[in-house]
């Protein structure tokens, strides 16, 4: 597979969640593109729609979510259009997933074991025998010590550290062509964070995998990724290059982000930036740009029309959503 | 039908108070049955002037009627009659009285005593905690009928010993509910301000931790009410509760057992009355359960 | 866990005696002379009454009575009924199992229904079908069960004929109590027709005493499948690409069904109370009918004993459900 053959292409997704009759976007018009052997990093706080986008790309979401628009093509099949047991034939298999949580996003009652051979089971043909070699495979290639103890216990006897890389390992078990890693590491120790960076990343290199990387922490991201796509309130604001990013934020909220991070503490400024404010919450809809009540640049403007999301024209490969991004213009409609 | 988003409405904060009410309000069955409820509550309080007959009057022409739809049924007697000319739904109406009135008092005796006795039991742990919890655990032991029958047994064959002894068996519920609740207060820092402030024994349970726990202890109260129902009439099934002629649920049960085939409508009645009280019952303590508890989704 | 189980095993100590010195205690407290009662109704002098009183120990201390009556317990002696002079733990184990049978057969029957339906109503949670399920168990533990019984037998008894109305068996067979099941000893007697026969007369009342354990273990199954249903390991078991009826069969159900298994074994004392109301209406020779006869006909000793073995056996089977419960948990197995 040449290296940058685009994996995964989704197209103008968007998921409303519906309560007590009434329904509010969660997420809206998210168009991304994913080839292999790339990562793409998703960024944003809580509530930005970053989650929702993942499971909305798996076809996982249920009520009170649902669908309301977009495309999802997975080598260029759209997977929004297959059944669920159609989907499920992907799942676990073309398209691996892990969470956040990973002591919790185990089955309790199943040992380690069994629940990697479930997933060996139900997508390929390997014999009982040479599923317990791949497992024991498995378990080396990410790192798991006392590999035979570990297959014997439960979820939780283990570490979060341990755990996710049992998640891990069922995810890249069938050898995936996509993982979708959803703040794998937000849970987890600093050290043991880098640990699990550092082998996601041996992983991607060696199996060519395309990869999608949530969090909310830059500082983690430009770690791992090679693209960025910075979320706000359901949207995408920014869209770039890493490199591009880290060098120039575009948008106010990227760089209000970027200027919070620890590292940025400067003896200027004599204090960490927090960023003022709050995200709007659910259903809170404003005419304007959803970023402007906490804007240090907006105008007039911002607040009146709803910014859409272009190509920055001093250098078209970045996209952003904004009428007045830092350093240029941009070319985009309303 | 899906509405679009509406444009910015203030964001209503209630406080928890509303938002308990404004979950209950929401909940139709809860509402029903509360309704349903008060209403209950109403014609018993009101049977003298609602019922069409006295309760123990007897019209020897008109034995055995069928009620009202059936051809054979006899005028100014609603529901029919027994096999004493006496009319149901002056009987019923007049019944309502005993089970809704014991019910309520049943609980109020085991809520306050069992209340109190899990509170010493969660303030003083040690000794008296371990002494009350065995004895609650025996008492929970022995099942409810048959604990209520053999206190029964021992006081006496009537309506109050019936009700003191259902207290009794319902008393236990509130005692490890209010142990445990208390316990689980204990630690939180508005009661150790509380007793740094110097209050302690009773001065610290009643205005500080019950209001704390009362969530449970009313849920616990609705159902404790049901069961009490349901206990109070199997005793006066069984002829240990309220005796003839006195027109209590239960008991009318009993004596019409025997008629079973000639006026089946003096079975199905009673029974229905009790089921009835016992449903809107247990729909208001669940609709109560889920409107205070933060967590529940049901 | 040995010393779990040993701790929870030592534990049945104090609940017996508890329940000893309560029902000892309790009966005390009732009406009447004991040893008039004992002496039966031809009346007694005074000689004799002292003779009886000494006899039974009625004159030494309470608390000498109570350990003498603790020593007769634990070997077996669980006194006689003045009514029929057979010792109570006889006739006990002569009723037992008829409400064994009785009890077994209501909670597989209520198992075997409310667990699916709990499933059911929980995966099409807020339809129509959870709706209704949901009313029909609230209906079934808000009814009286004695009426409940009287309706069924009015309707399928008296209307349409269909069911016996009293015992477990026709008595024109003539079975062998070798078991006391009555469903196994008329297999052993090779006699099918009393079998079917025994099965028809258990119909009604396995009903009626099934409808509380039914109407519980629903809404327990299903608000447990509700709770399993959220968690993350849920979502992760539909990420792998697992078959949605694997997902809820295979890794919700068990888990779900942790705490409804305990609630199951706790129906004990349920099935006890049930029983009493049951057996009188359907004129089951239990041990539920017969211990309400005793009372009714102040017959002590009976009481006593009777009380004191069924909530002996409630205890039992509460310390067995408790150390069940350790062991299909494996969070708690490795404690």
């Amino acid at each position: 597979m040449d290296k940058r053959s685009v994996l995964l292409e989704v197209e103008d997704l968007g998921v409303d969640f519906e309560s007590h009759g009434t329904s509010y976007k969660a997420i809206q018009s998210i168009s991304l593109k994913v080839s292999a052997g790339e990562t793409v990093g998703i960024v944003g706080e809580s509530g930005s729609g970053k989650s929702v986008t993942s499971l909305a790309i798996m076809g996982l979401i249920k009520a009170p979510g649902f669908l309301r628009s977009g495309a999802v093509r997975f080598f260029g099949k759209d997977m929004l259009k297959l059944s669920t047991r159609q989907r499920s034939r992907y799942l676990g298999r073309d398209i691996s997933m892990i969470f956040q949580e990973p002591t919790e996003s185990l089955n309790p009652v199943f040992t380690i074991a069994q629940q990697i051979d479930e997933v060996l089971k139900i997508h390929g043909d390997l014999r009982r025998a040479q599923r317990q070699e791949r497992l024991r495979e498995l378990m080396s290639i990410v790192g798991m010590p006392e590999l035979e103890k570990t297959l014997r216990s439960w979820p939780h006897q283990l570490s979060g550290g341990m755990n996710q890389r049992v998640m891990i390992a069922m995810a890249i078990a069938c050898n995936p062509s996509l993982l979708i890693a959803d703040e794998p590491t937000t849970a987890l120790d600093a050290t043991v964070q880098q640990q699990i960076l550092v082998l996601l990343r041996r992983l991607q290199r060696e199996n060519n995998m395309g990869m999608i990387f949530i969090t909310h922490d830059l500082s983690v991201v430009s770690m791992i990724a090679d693209k960025i796509i910075v979320m706000y309130a359901g949207q995408i604001v920014e869209d770039c290059a890493t490199t591009d990013l880290f060098q120039q934020a575009l948008h106010p909220y990227t760089e209000a982000l970027l200027k919070s991070l620890p590292e940025n503490y400067s003896s200027a400024n004599n204090r960490m930036d927090s960023i003022k404010g709050a995200q709007p919450g659910i259903g809170e809809q404003l005419p304007g740009c959803s970023f402007q009540p906490r804007c240090s640049y907006a105008r007039e403007r911002c607040s009146q029309q709803k910014p859409a999301l272009g190509p920055f024209e001093k250098n078209p490969s970045r996209s952003v959503r904004c009428f007045y991004p830092l350093a240029g213009n941009y070319s985009g409609k309303l | 039908m899906m509405k679009e988003i509406r444009l910015s409405e203030s964001l209503v904060t209630l406080t928890p108070r509303q938002e308990v009410w404004y979950k209950f309000r929401t909940n139709r069955s809860a509402m029903l049955a509360l309704i349903v409820l008060l209403l209950l509550i109403a014609a018993a309080i009101f049977a003298p002037l609602i019922a069409t007959h006295g309760p123990y009057e007897q019209f020897t022409d008109t034995l055995l009627a069928p009620p009202y739809p059936s051809a054979e049924s006899k005028a100014g007697f609603l529901l029919g009659t027994d096999d004493l000319g006496r009319d149901m739904f002056s009987r019923l109406l007049y019944g309502a009285r005993y089970s809704l009135f014991l019910g309520l008092a049943i609980v109020a005796f085991s809520l306050i005593g069992g209340v109190m006795t899990g509170a010493i039991a969660g303030m003083k742990r040690g000794l008296t905690e371990t002494v009350i919890l065995r004895l609650m655990d025996i008492m929970l032991a022995i099942p409810a009928i048959l604990l209520a029958i053999v206190i029964v047994a021992i006081l006496g064959a009537s309506l109050v010993n019936a009700a003191l002894a259902v207290s009794i068996v319902l008393f236990p519920h509130f005692v490890r509910l209010t142990r445990a609740a208390v316990i689980s207060e204990m630690g939180r820092e508005y009661v150790l301000a509380s007793q740094l402030d110097g209050s302690k024994g009773w001065r610290l349970f009643f205005p500080t931790i019950l209001p704390n726990i009362s969530a449970p202890l009313i849920v616990q109260s609705t159902l404790s009410f049901s069961n009490a129902i349901l206990d109070i009439a199997a005793l006066g099934f069984l002829g240990l509760g309220a005796q003839p002629p006195v027109p209590e649920w239960g008991s009318l049960l009993s004596s019409s057992r025997e008629l079973i085939e000639v006026a089946p409508w003096t079975v199905t009645l009673p029974g229905l009355a009790i089921l009835v009280t016992v449903l809107a019952s247990n729909i208001l303590g669940d609709g109560l359960r889920d409107a205070l508890d933060p967590k529940v989704d049901a | 866990m040995p010393q779990l189980l040993l701790r929870r095993l030592l534990l049945i100590i104090p609940g017996f005696l508890g329940i000893t010195a309560l029902t000892f205690f309790l009966i005390r407290l009732a009406p009447g002379d004991p040893i008039l009662l004992l002496a039966g109704e031809h009346g007694v002098t005074a000689e004799r009454y002292a003779e009886l009183q000494h006899q039974f120990g009625f004159d030494k201390p309470l608390l000498i009575q109570f350990a003498d009556y603790l020593w007769q317990v634990l070997n077996g002696n669980l006194g006689t009924s003045v009514v029929t002079q057979t010792p109570v733990l006889e006739e006990f184990g002569k009723l037992f199992p008829a409400t064994l049978e009785l009890a077994v057969i209501a909670i597989i029957f209520a198992t075997i229904i409310a667990i699916p339906a709990g499933v059911l109503a929980a995966v099409k949670r807020n339809s129509f079908i959870d709706h209704s399920i949901t009313v029909v168990s609230l209906v079934g533990y808000s009814m009286p069960i004695f009426w409940w019984a009287l309706l069924l037998i009015l309707l399928f008894s008296v209307n349409l004929g269909w069911m016996p109305v009293a015992g477990r068996l026709n008595f024109i067979y003539d079975i062998d109590p070798v078991t006391g099941f009555m469903l196994i000893d008329t297999l052993i007697a090779g006699d099918q027709d009393a079998f079917l026969d025994a099965l028809h007369h258990l119909v009604l009342p396995a009903i009626v005493l099934a409808t509380i354990p039914l109407a519980v273990i629903t809404r327990m199954t299903r608000s447990s499948m509700l709770e399993v249903l959220k968690q993350d390991y849920i979502r992760t078991a539909r990420a792998k690409g697992i078959s949605e009826f694997s997902v809820i069969f295979k890794h919700a159900l068990r888990n779900a069904l942790i705490p409804v298994i305990t609630v199951i074994g706790l129906q004990t004392s349920i099935l006890m109370t049930g029983a009493i109301l049951t057996e009188t209406i359907f004129s089951w020779p239990g041990i539920g009918k017969w211990i309400l006869e005793a009372v009714y006909r102040r017959d002590y000793p009976v009481v006593q004993g009777g009380v004191l073995l069924i909530a002996g056996l409630v205890i039992l089977v509460n310390t067995v459900v408790d150390l069940l419960y350790v062991v299909i948990n494996p969070v708690l197995r490795q404690q």
